[in-house]
């Protein structure tokens, strides 16, 4: 346990020294009025009518509801994957609701992971390479990219299998290479959409596991998307959504 | 200053080729119009009656480059006079002046094809967001670009024609080549972002050098994907194998047939000139024809001598008699061609001697009964057994035989080695009856003379000209009654023919390379599709339109590259079983390698861009829930 310790001391001298001393208890989401409207033929969906959160630094959100409640579609504006139709969204305080494409691009790279339900790992490459791809598009040479790429495996708790390719690993050893490759890029927040919905019961405990150690440990803001009470619950924050909008949004 | 200016190198870079091209079309268009009005009637440039549509009316709407040209030769044949290819210069202002003249219309369009494609070009790099319409605008003219730019520039470098130098003036070529620039500025130069949040990301995002993907990890990544489907990636390399083996392989044979006949040309001898009698218009007189015939007994063996005694810089004159006459040994009959020649025909006109020797020049002079037999006609006449020493029997007189001659290369139409050369004064006097009527001149069927210095056969030929007409008493309104051969012309029309043979073969074959290119589009676009939710995911962390469009860029360069190695390999192959076969000795040249490996890159460019684009303008959240 002590080694493990030691390697995650290591982990946060090195993953996170570039890390600007921020304000405490600084807002890192900010979302005024969110809408997001699909044009269907002749019909309009108001996938979000108006949201308005507020998400601070280090905190560890669940959003749950039910399928259609919006909270995918708010996750994926708050992943800049997909633009607002309308209001505002400040990520560390800047506005990104309608920056370009590749801004949008460079902001996914530097300030955001994302975990997947079906983990989405490249069949043909190693857990390293895997783990190392968002410092690719970041212009980090290979050996450093390697490096870091090692210190995020050791920190999920696979740093013996940097060689593996997903077809050799479990579900829940996949789920992990897809974390630290969350975590490599040291994201403002890292959004997770119902990451254990493909893995059975004891591994989506164990994924839970390390995710309330890495928010713990190394103080991440995590966000978790998820459609399971009891998976909500273990979070400190619940925002619950039903047609758009949030209905309920408390501390637990 | 520099540091600041970095983030518009693109925008920079854009205008900067916008301009070069703005100065070049300008520049360049008087010279185009030039050309043109030069291929029309000097009439109908300056009557004007004939609006020259050919040359513009199609051009916004890029039709196969073919129709133009065509379109040209209607504006020349359409008008009665005929077709003058020197025309004067004084053509060209003439055919500025009516309204419809198509220098006016190409002056005005050139600059403005060139403004439009840079205002598309321009915006489309300044505003990314808006550029989608922009960039379709430009990929549909850098298609037509790509094909004029195929089409003409090889047939222009190839053919003597001067083709291209019509299209030129055509909107599409200049929006086509603006529009290409602008394209490779969009994938190659990182994309602009002018959000007023830039500053701000500056913030968010830490300062790293941003050095894009490396060649090697494209490179890789796009081994991977195309090992992933092996024999996928091998079919769709074969249309690209087989478009550039046939490119490198045509042209080999071209250029092979191109080099059999320069040899045959040139191994006559480049410094020789053929002087024969009558006009150049009228039937040449073959060598087999038998000579004098009608209107072409003008040429006489004084003519030689006068040659021989007034003209400088020569180093020999060589007057011969041909004339068909029966030939027979002890056993065999032959009717052949004979030769009244020279003691030094031999050596001027390089043919080798096999066995004996050629007749001496005292022989000459003495008019011995001797003769040296082509390779065939000994063997026709005495089979295996040698001849020389033998006697052969021409039209009844006995000859003896002193020599063989070594196999000779194939004339046009007759065997040289079926000939029989016999001292041209025996020839007179025995054989050939060869007196101009009503006088005591010895006719010639041709007379060569060989020049010394290589760089004077027009000059001697001019000399030779003045000479004979001085000799044969023309007056200055009189046509030539002799005409002087220069091999020189003879090669030159001859390597235009074989040239156009050559380009003929190498755009069929470059047609087969075009079917691979879209055989190749056609995979990569079913990768794209395939590999969407690869793409969404690799979007999704941070990748940027230019990352994706690479990655897939450079998988399918690297495809019609390898494609088109593995192709000049099988190209030389077939090019080596084509010498094997004996038929032809296909000649291999480095710029038919350069040509097929340069075409398959260009088509693996050409064809790279619509996918790469496509794969590039997927949305990262669509992508992603791709099934």
């Amino acid at each position: 346990m002590s080694a493990q310790l030691l390697t995650a001391d290591y982990v946060r001298e090195t993953l996170m020294e570039t890390v600007e001393p921020s304000q405490a208890a600084a807002a890192v989401i900010e979302t005024q009025d969110l809408k997001k409207i699909y044009t269907m033929g002749e019909t309009q969906v108001n996938a979000l009518n108006g949201v308005s959160i507020r998400i601070d630094k280090g905190e560890f959100v669940a959003i749950v509801g039910p399928s259609g409640s919006g909270k995918s579609t708010l996750m994926t504006i708050l992943g800049a994957l997909d633009k607002p139709t309308s209001g505002s969204y400040r990520l560390d305080g800047t506005e990104i609701g309608q920056m370009s494409d590749d801004s949008l691009s460079d902001i996914r790279n530097y300030r955001i992971g994302f975990v997947f339900q079906k983990f989405n790992l490249l069949a043909r490459s190693s857990s390293l390479a895997n783990v190392g791809l968002p410092l690719v598009y970041a212009g980090v040479d290979g050996k450093e990219r390697d490096r870091r790429a090692h210190a995020a495996l050791d920190l999920v708790g696979l740093g013996e299998r940097t060689h593996h390719k997903p077809n050799e690993l479990s579900g829940g050893q996949q789920q992990r290479v897809a974390i630290a490759r969350a975590l490599i890029n040291q994201p403002s927040i890292i959004l997770a959409d119902e990451p254990t919905g493909n893995l059975d019961t004891r591994t989506g405990e164990e994924i839970m596991r390390l995710f309330r150690q890495l928010h713990s440990e190394q103080g991440i803001t995590l966000i978790l998307v998820t459609h399971s009470p009891e998976i909500a619950q273990q979070a400190d924050r619940i925002i619950a959504m039903r047609d758009g909008e949030v209905v309920e949004d408390h501390h637990g | 200053m520099a540091k600041t200016l970095i983030p518009y190198a693109k925008n920079i870079f854009v205008a900067v080729c916008a301009v070069l091209i703005l100065i070049g079309s300008v520049a360049f268009t008087p010279w185009v119009n030039f050309q043109m009005i030069g291929s029309l009637p000097a009439d109908s440039a300056t009557v004007g009656t004939t609006p020259p549509t050919g040359f513009d009316a199609p051009v916004g709407f890029e039709p196969p480059a073919g129709f133009e040209v065509p379109a040209a030769e209607a504006n020349t044949t359409g008008s009665q006079g005929q077709s003058d290819t020197t025309f004067p210069p004084t053509g060209f202002p003439a055919g500025r002046l009516p309204g419809g003249a198509p220098g006016t219309l190409g002056q005005f369009l050139v600059p403005l094809a060139a403004v439009v494609g840079l205002g598309l070009a321009g915006f489309s790099a300044w505003k990314p967001r808006h550029s989608k319409f922009a960039s379709g605008v430009i990929f549909v003219f850098s298609l037509a670009a790509a094909a004029y730019f195929i089409i003409f520039f090889a047939m222009d470098a190839l053919l003597p024609i001067p083709i291209s130098l019509v299209s030129l003036t055509s909107i599409g070529f200049w929006l086509g080549l603006v529009g290409t620039i602008g394209l490779f500025a969009q994938l190659f130069i990182p994309r602009l972002t002018t959000d007023e949040s830039r500053a701000e990301l500056k913030v968010m995002i830490p300062k790293v050098k941003r050095s894009g993907l490396s060649l090697s990890q494209n490179l890789s990544v796009a081994i991977d994907a195309l090992m992933a489907n092996k024999v996928r990636s091998a079919l769709t390399m074969l249309g690209i194998i087989i478009g550039v083996a046939a490119v490198v392989s045509m042209l080999a044979v071209g250029r092979g047939a191109s080099a059999s006949v320069t040899e045959q040309i040139t191994s006559t001898g480049l410094d020789l000139l053929t002087i024969s009698p009558g006009s150049g218009t009228g039937a040449a007189p073959g060598p087999g024809a038998g000579g004098g015939s009608g209107n072409a007994d003008t040429l006489t063996y004084d003519d030689a001598l006068a040659i021989e005694q007034n003209i400088s810089g020569i180093y020999a004159v060589l007057p011969q008699y041909n004339k068909s006459l029966d030939v027979r040994s002890d056993s065999e009959r032959l009717q052949t061609t004979v030769r009244g020649v020279t003691e030094n025909y031999a050596d001027v006109r390089n043919i080798d001697i096999e066995i004996g020797g050629y007749f001496s020049q005292a022989a000459y002079n003495n008019a011995e009964r001797v003769a040296v037999l082509g390779q065939r006609a000994a063997e026709e006449l005495f089979g295996g057994l040698n001849p020389v020493g033998r006697e052969v029997r021409i039209s009844g007189t006995r000859f003896e035989v002193i020599g063989v001659l070594a196999e000779q290369d194939g004339g046009f139409g007759t065997d040289p080695n079926l000939e029989i050369h016999v001292p041209l004064t025996i020839g007179y006097r025995q054989l050939f009856d060869a007196r101009r009527s009503g006088s005591n001149d010895d006719l010639v069927t041709s007379i060569v003379v060989g020049v010394t210095d290589l760089d004077n056969v027009e000059g001697v030929q001019t000399e030779l000209t003045a000479l004979l007409r001085r000799e044969h008493r023309l007056e200055a309104d009189e046509e030539d009654d002799f005409s002087v051969l220069n091999q020189q012309s003879l090669l030159d029309t001859a390597s235009q023919i074989t040239g156009i043979f050559t380009v003929l073969l190498g755009a069929i074959a470059g047609v087969s390379l075009l079917v691979g290119g879209i055989g190749i589009m056609n995979i990569m676009l079913v990768s794209v599709t395939e590999r969407t939710k690869e793409i969404g995911l690799r979007k999704a962390l941070g990748a940027r339109r230019g990352h994706i469009s690479q990655q897939f860029f450079i998988e399918t360069i690297f495809l019609s590259t390898l494609g088109g190695i593995l192709g000049v390999v099988v190209g030389i192959g077939i090019a080596q079983l084509v010498n094997a076969s004996g038929v032809l000795a296909a000649v291999i040249t480095w710029d038919s390698i350069v040509l097929g490996l340069g075409f398959s890159a260009v088509v693996g460019i050409f064809f790279g861009v619509y996918p790469a684009n496509r794969a590039a303008a997927l949305e990262p959240i669509e992508a992603l829930r791709y099934e």
